[in-house]
């Protein structure tokens, strides 16, 4: 890759400081480093790609959706004015992704079953109790899918990324305690979803 | 109401909901974004020349000497504009009445019915402005961080007077709680985090998962209605101003009750309405006109709806469909139609009202802002604002007419593109 000055730049942990300067990445980003840009995208593509594969469920879907979340990021970078908020913003590009594929197609939901599920020799899912009852992992997910975009958004940022409710506030740009009612709720209809899947 | 299943632990619904990319996935992402991004110019700020790199002195004041030039002009421009916006205002709706507005770096602003500011004060952040009955004073926590006050202002004089300073409210907080934070209610309108009694006399302060509390006015007595340790939600005065209702749940994970409190003799009842069918509370509520009813939200993974309830004893009346219902903003003054809204990403939520018996459902606007919704003191307006998002340079204050979805712009409100607009708290608007 070339830089402005036309110099081909080594890819070196002296040139951009990846044990733990982020900041100056993004900085060099916005500023039109495309290097720099490109170690972000390496660092953050596996977790942003499990985000938008755990709320959408299709892998095709997740991947179009990082691409263009990055692309968008790229883009729009320099008029990012607080470069610390560069994760939480760039997550809700990719939220946002979400919402939009996920309503574009609503009306011809399918879902993908990963090849790992059709193999007969699979061990059988795990199971928790509910209640008296017991839930299944393919229970769980079964019930996921009922959800609506938000609720699925929020239960993937709290229940697989574990992120404290003020970073999820700050992903999906709402105040604190809005993220938290939601949460409250999103549980709530997980938990009513369950019980339809379990009669 | 539904017996509730218990959710499984959080390692099993993690491990029911991880779904891992394989590598070569993260691989492809990679390869595409930057060919992509060599093609791919980036989108510069209109006035990128603030954040020059490093350059030698002259060229240092030449850029200042742009800048303060390109300012000059913009500040003009931005002047003319809304003079010209303002000789072009059309009437308020509230005749004489004032509207305070809020921001979120602080200060509260009061605007006259032509939308220009009679009184600018000096408060740090403001949640909650709430007019009195009578709309001669206007209540509203006023603080920062977790320290807050409870301020009444008399507009006529500009005197503000602190009514507690919230110290006796962060004592009747459960444990749960870790701090008092009333800006995170705003959004919950009409249940406000702040709520004046119909005589005007008690206020009610209610923040999210902190005690429900009413003050008495004049003295500033504290009274806690919550039980201890009980986390309470959304809470409102009914209109004959004998009850409030609230909802309080034993953990903020915990499920949500509606308790009603008469406050002639400290009885409460529990009720428990019969909800649609795999639903739950949905956290916000309105209490009819004649004080006899509430209409809650409820929802589920089907959808959401409203639920007309008997508020002596909680018998379900009637279920109506309420599309987008996040909360409920309350009952028409001429009590003929609800209105309810989405909270909506700062600006992305929807507005709607349908008739209380749960014909005639309509979307009456989207893009609308989670602070400042209401009816018009007529009935036949719905009031709302756009364009709040954070570093707007200005935000509109709109009206819809119920019948033909006619909207029109009250006002534009600058925001210098610092501050987005927290809370707008119209004067003389029915509760």
């Amino acid at each position: 890759m070339t830089t402005d000055d036309g110099h081909v730049r080594a890819l070196t942990a002296a040139s951009y400081d990846i044990r733990g300067d982020a900041g100056a990445l993004v900085e060099q980003a916005r500023d039109g480093d495309q290097l720099a840009f490109g170690m972000l995208v390496e660092s953050r593509t596996p977790r942003l790609l499990r985000l938008a594969l755990s709320i959408l469920g299709s892998e095709a879907d997740a991947r179009d959706v990082v691409q263009e979340a990055f692309l968008r990021a790229w883009r729009e970078l320099p008029r990012l004015r607080d470069l610390d908020r560069f994760d939480a913003w760039l997550a809700r590009i990719v939220v946002n992704g979400c919402r939009d594929r996920w309503r574009s197609h609503r009306r011809v939901a399918l879902r993908e079953i990963p090849a790992g599920e059709l193999d007969p020799d699979r061990e059988p899912t795990s199971a928790a109790p509910i209640g008296d009852r017991v839930a299944s992992a393919d229970m769980i997910q079964r019930a996921f899918a009922r959800l609506d975009i938000d609720q699925r958004t929020i239960l993937v940022l709290h229940h697989v990324e574990e992120l404290p409710v003020a970073d999820i506030a700050a992903s999906l740009a709402i105040p604190v305690g809005t993220a938290k009612w939601r949460l409250h709720r999103a549980r709530g209809a997980l938990s009513r979803a369950l019980e339809l899947e379990g009669r | 109401m539904s017996d509730r299943m218990e959710l499984p632990g959080a390692d099993q619904i993690k491990a029911a909901l991880l779904r891992e990319p394989g590598p070569e996935m993260a691989g492809t992402i990679r390869l595409s974004v930057a060919e992509a991004i060599a093609s791919t110019p980036q989108r510069r700020p209109a006035f990128g020349f603030l954040r020059l790199p490093a350059v030698n002195p002259s060229t240092a004041a030449t850029a200042r000497l742009i800048a303060a030039t390109v300012a000059l002009l913009l500040l003009l421009v931005t002047t003319l504009v809304f003079v010209a916006a303002r000789l072009d205002r059309p009437e308020s709706p509230f005749a004489d009445g004032l509207v305070a507005v809020a921001g979120s770096q602080g200060g509260l602003e009061l605007l006259d019915s032509t939308g220009a500011v009679v009184d600018r004060l000096d408060t740090q952040k403001v949640a909650g402005a709430a007019w009195s009955p009578d709309g001669r004073e206007l209540a509203f926590w006023n603080g920062l961080g977790t320290s807050w006050t409870i301020d009444i202002l008399d507009p006529r004089s500009g005197e503000i007077r602190t009514l507690t300073d919230g110290a006796g409210i962060t004592a009747f907080a459960p444990a749960e709680r870790h701090k008092i934070d009333p800006e995170a209610l705003m959004h919950f309108q009409p249940a406000l985090p702040v709520a004046w009694s119909p005589d005007g006399t008690q206020l009610l302060l209610n923040v999210v998962d902190g005690p429900v509390v009413v003050a008495d006015v004049e003295t500033g007595e504290l009274r806690r209605l919550t039980e201890p340790g009980m986390l309470g939600g959304a809470a409102g005065w009914s209109p004959d101003g004998t009850r409030v209702a609230w909802y309080a749940a034993p953990s903020w994970a915990g499920e949500y009750q509606l308790s009603i409190r008469t406050l002639a003799d400290d009885s409460t009842v529990t009720i428990d309405p019969e909800l649609p069918e795999s639903t739950g509370y949905w956290g916000t509520f309105a209490w009819s006109p004649d004080s006899r009813r509430l209409l809650i939200g409820a929802g589920g993974a089907g959808g959401s709806y409203l639920v007309d309830v008997d508020a002596t004893n909680g018998a379900t009346i009637a279920v109506h469909e309420a599309p987008d219902l996040e909360r409920i903003l309350g009952w028409s003054p001429t009590g003929e139609r609800i209105a309810w809204s989405t909270f909506g990403s700062r600006s992305a939520g929807t507005l709607w009202s349908m008739r209380v018996d749960g014909s005639d459902a309509r979307q009456h606007a989207e893009g609308v802002c989670w602070g400042g919704i209401g009816w018009s003191p007529s009935g036949r307006e719905l009031l709302y604002t756009t364009d709040c998002q954070p570093r707007s340079e200005a935000m509109n204050v709109r009206a819809v007419s119920i019948e033909g979805d006619e909207q029109r712009i009250l006002w534009t409100l600058e925001t210098d593109g610092t501050a987005d607009i927290t809370g707008v708290a119209w004067q003389g608007l029915p509760r």
